[in-house]
């Protein structure tokens, strides 16, 4: 059964067994906080450690009055997703974090940045070589780099969606 | 992470009078609001407060909610929302709107990540939990490791995640829950010692 | 300005007919079809850049009309800035710092239509073949996969909408197939009525109290100044060279290499009278890596989409030898 909740959070559980998962979710605490830990797990990796706020909304929504406001019900999982999306025109991608800015970070700092994240975690860690804080101002050459980069001519402007401000205004003084 | 469908299922579970759908939504967000909120608002105890207070304004609002956004995105503003008021009722300045639609405050700095969220008294518990997620990662097999970084931290699907480690998606999903579990024993202990579940 | 490739790399590179015949004519045919739709359709929506433990989400809106193609990138959280580009400018806005910078490249179109022996060279080096179809931002996509052929590039994994030849999703992957960084639409409209107002900077008429920084760009061979770079990785081949003002200086040599996908650039900068507190070496942000070291009294920084073997190989290459 964890194993359900296990795969069921990251959206990938068997559609048959949803409804049946849910209930189970609804009745069994102990089941909930499987869940809780589960998610407090990914938190964890993602660097954000804060004290539940579960049992104290729980007391709260005790007092809430039910809302009410049933939409339609989906008869048809995917056909829905389809309707929906095309309704609305907006997609199934979640966002992971609002969070970080995208900073330059060398190396070492950059393991330390994420603190429970393991330092092995970014898959694509440069192995061996110790790097240092980057230069003061590399955005600026990013900005000049960036109309030659490859992924102009296939994602027109959006690469430079890389690119930071010069917040150390390191520039033209 | 393709769970914006796991979402609207539990929102709409939640407007048709499930509750306990709601609380699976709070657990599931609830560190990711405090951190947002904790650009804003310096204090810890505050953070909390806030954040419990936007969390059931999200639920009181529900009704309006019709998913043309994520749920994320839409607890995500007023999460916002909610903290800009406080602010303001407290006499404080509020954050600097920019000229731009996204309601975000310019460039806070990430200070320490732990001293914004926590307590004094809540430190050590996160410090333990953090230690405890680590040590427990770097005692996994490396598939299992692999696996879960791939899922949590980069987001990937498990389809994805299948062609990257050369397995079936049915190995991934295995390999995530193991992980997970395996996590799960060691932090259990710790947080059961949390009489009130606050964690 | 291209050089002939090099012969001597047959180790690693096969005939460049045998090259071809590994690459799947279909998935060419996708590319060709990407690279045809970012010039010709006008869109507006939504993305995000993924890279590292980071989220960032901006707007894009481009339009084509007869005034030619105009796009604007706005984005939504982290530090405001505005990107406009259109016919052979880039101009970044920074209301924070009230910065304008321009960046102008006169008599180069903004980038070529992909050739024939452009596929050629980006086959040397990726084998392209194509994926299943996947949605992306409620679209059917075709997923195309460049492969590369070595350690000494990353791949990538593109998602191109079925009907239009939009690409609405890039992956960067580096060798173990770990993601260095995502491009994603989660939200978009493809042609249609898109409002040119869209794409419109939002500081023009407040710009007047701004700093501007001009980057002067002018093509120029830096080998008659005495600089060179000894050697590239295979695949890698100049493609262009200029000097430009950047950070303050004019001046510096702005050179770049490309293997018909990544691009790598080398800046090299004279001695400042003021030091920036920069240091020497490696860093990296997603799928960029920056290498930084002193030739003499100059500052070479190296720049680009490859992995950090790639950067620092071209960057220890650079050579200086009095003319």
């Amino acid at each position: 059964m964890r194993e359900r909740i296990s795969a069921l959070m990251d959206d990938e559980g068997n559609e048959s067994q949803l409804d049946q998962d849910m209930v189970r979710l609804r009745t069994d605490s102990v089941l909930r906080g499987t869940w809780d830990t589960y998610h407090l797990i990914g938190d964890a990796l993602r660097g954000d450690v804060a004290p539940a706020l579960c049992a104290r909304v729980s007391e709260r929504l005790t007092a809430e009055p039910t809302v009410l406001a049933p939409r339609r019900r989906r008869v048809d999982a995917r056909v829905a997703q389809v309707a929906l999306s095309a309704a609305a025109g907006v997609a199934g991608i979640a966002l992971v974090a609002w969070l970080a800015l995208p900073q330059w970070r060398s190396e070492p700092q950059m393991a330390a940045a994420s603190p429970p994240a393991v330092a092995a975690a970014a898959p694509a860690s440069p192995a061996a070589s110790p790097a240092t804080p980057a230069a003061v101002g590399v955005e600026n050459y990013l900005l000049a780099h960036q109309r030659f980069s490859h992924a102009i001519a296939m994602q027109g402007v959006a690469p430079y969606a890389r690119t930071v401000a010069d917040e150390h205004d390191g520039g033209a003084e | 992470m393709g769970d914006r469908e796991l979402d609207r299922e539990l929102v709409e579970r939640a407007q048709r009078g499930d509750k306990h759908a709601f609380e699976l939504l709070v657990s599931k967000y609830q560190r990711k609001l405090s951190r947002l909120l904790s650009r804003f608002i310096k204090d810890a105890a505050e953070v909390e407060d806030v954040a419990q207070e936007a969390f059931i304004k999200a639920y009181r609002a529900l009704p309006s909610f019709r998913g043309d956004s994520a749920f994320y995105t839409w607890l995500y503003r007023i999460g916002i929302n909610t903290a800009k008021n406080y602010l303001v009722a407290m006499g404080r300045r509020a954050p600097t709107i920019t000229t731009f639609d996204s309601d975000e405050a310019e460039g806070l700095e990430d200070g320490d990540q732990l001293r914004d969220i926590n307590t004094p008294e809540s430190m050590l518990m996160s410090k333990q939990i953090a230690n405890t997620v680590n040590d427990a990662m770097s005692q996994l097999p490396e598939e299992l490791r692999t696996a879960i970084q791939l899922r949590e931290i980069e987001g990937l699907s498990y389809e994805d995640i299948a062609i990257a480690m050369e397995c079936p998606i049915g190995t991934v999903r295995s390999r995530i829950f193991r992980a997970r579990e395996a996590i799960a024993e060691r932090l259990r202990p710790l947080l059961d010692t949390q009489g009130d579940k606050r964690w | 300005m291209r050089l002939l490739p090099s012969l001597l790399l047959a180790a690693s590179l096969l005939p460049v007919s045998a090259a071809l015949a590994e690459s799947d004519p279909a998935a060419v045919q996708w590319l060709q079809r990407i690279y045809a739709a970012t010039q010709k359709l006008s869109y507006t929506g939504t993305f995000v850049y993924h890279h590292d433990n980071a989220v960032e989400t901006s707007r894009i809106t481009r339009v084509v009309d007869a005034a030619g193609p105009v796009e604007k990138l706005e984005a939504l959280d982290g530090v405001p800035r505005e990107i406009v580009r259109s016919g052979d400018q880039v101009v970044c806005y920074y209301p924070r710092t009230m910065t304008m910078k321009i960046d102008k490249q006169s008599g180069r179109t903004s980038f070529p239509v992909i050739l024939s022996d452009q596929i050629k060279e980006l086959s040397e080096s990726y084998v392209i073949r194509t994926g299943d179809i996947e949605r992306v931002a409620g679209h059917d996509c075709q997923v195309i996969v460049l492969e590369p052929k070595d350690s000494l590039r990353y791949g990538q994994r593109l998602c191109a909408d079925v009907a239009s030849g939009m690409l609405l999703k890039a992956r960067t992957f580096n060798e173990k197939h770990g993601m260095m960084e995502t491009f994603a639409f989660t939200q978009i409209q493809i042609g249609g009525n898109i409002d040119r107002a869209r794409v419109k900077p939002r500081f023009a008429s407040k710009s007047k109290d701004w700093r501007i920084e001009d980057s002067g760009a002018e093509e120029a061979n830096l080998g008659e100044a005495g600089w060179s770079v000894r050697t590239q990785p295979p695949g890698f081949r100049k493609i262009m060279e200029m000097t430009r003002t950047l950070n303050g200086k004019s001046g510096v040599g702005h050179i770049v290499f490309s293997d018909g996908l990544a691009a790598v650039s080398v800046f090299i900068e004279p001695p400042a009278a003021r030091a920036f507190g920069r240091h020497a070496g490696l860093s990296r942000q997603g799928a960029i890596n920056v290498y930084a070291r002193q030739v003499g009294e100059h500052w070479v920084t190296v720049v680009g989409e490859a992995p950090a073997e790639s950067v620092k190989l071209i960057a220890n290459a650079v050579e200086y030898r009095k003319p």
